[in-house]
């Protein structure tokens, strides 16, 4: 049976190439729709992670550690 | 998305809750200082569809009897600082190049990361600021060729580079070449 070679350096080459031609894509879906629409579907991603990030039961003083901002 | 002139840029867009929270802080900040905003937040508010935790903003330098001004404003309308509620603390970190964050208490995320202005560049930022209207808001945001410059050649990470791409899609029309490869030159010179 023939071996599949795992190399991570293409992996991620290939994972920065997917994600370069997204960013790409959905630029031009912004350019090319009203902001209602692009703003609408863009809201769904912001406001789900907004209330996560409010969730959150982190202590400021663990948040500024996780920043390497503590001091 | 509407570029009235270089300098303006009009949104129609849909006001989500990290706007919102933008909205609330500068609305107290303005009443004390000039601000502008870079980096993360001005790249999804043109439309990148990333989240981010917090909003960074430079402020000029100021004393510490304005600064103890805005800190009572934004503690009296319900925010608080994650780094110390000692106003000397807070003084000594941002004249010393570092950040301090306000959140609503008893949140610490999404936050605002406050710096006085530390540099030449952020002193062009803050001097020649896009203003941003959204709806019946203004916000001051850091101007694009700027953005592109210093993500392309300094921040460099996978995200830094899809935000600077995201910006040159989005304004392709309206950027000035010429100045952002100026500003790569000076950046690479530092």
């Amino acid at each position: 049976m023939k071996k599949t070679r795992f190399n991570p350096e293409e992996i991620r080459r290939l994972n920065n190439e997917d994600r370069m031609w997204f960013v790409k894509y959905w630029a031009n879906y912004v350019k090319t729709h009203s902001d209602k629409v692009w703003s609408r579907q863009q809201n769904v991603l912001i406001n789900s992670m907004f209330r996560n990030a409010q969730n959150s039961k982190l202590t400021r003083k663990e948040y500024l550690r996780i920043k390497g901002e503590d001091i | 998305m509407k570029f009235i002139n270089k300098d303006t840029l009009r949104l129609d867009k849909i006001i989500n809750e990290l706007d919102r929270f933008v909205f609330g802080f500068i609305e107290i900040l303005e009443k004390h200082t000039d601000y502008v905003i870079v980096s993360g937040y001005v790249v999804i508010l043109l439309g990148r569809d990333r989240a981010t935790d917090d909003v960074d903003i430079i402020i000029p330098k100021m004393d510490k009897i304005g600064l103890k001004l805005l800190y009572d404003d934004l503690i009296k309308n319900g925010y608080w600082c994650l780094n110390s509620s000692e106003l000397d603390d807070l003084y000594g970190l941002l004249v010393s190049k570092h950040s301090i964050r306000f959140a609503v208490e008893p949140k610490v995320s999404p936050n605002v990361e406050l710096k006085f202005s530390k540099d030449m560049y952020d002193d062009i930022a803050l001097k020649k600021p896009i203003i941003i209207k959204i709806n019946s808001k203004k916000l001051k945001t850091s101007f694009l060729e700027l953005q592109i410059a210093y993500k392309e050649e300094v921040l460099k990470s996978n995200k830094d580079m899809e935000d600077a791409r995201h910006l040159r899609v989005v304004a392709e029309r309206y950027l000035n070449e010429n100045l952002i490869k100026e500003y790569k030159k000076e950046l690479r010179r530092r």
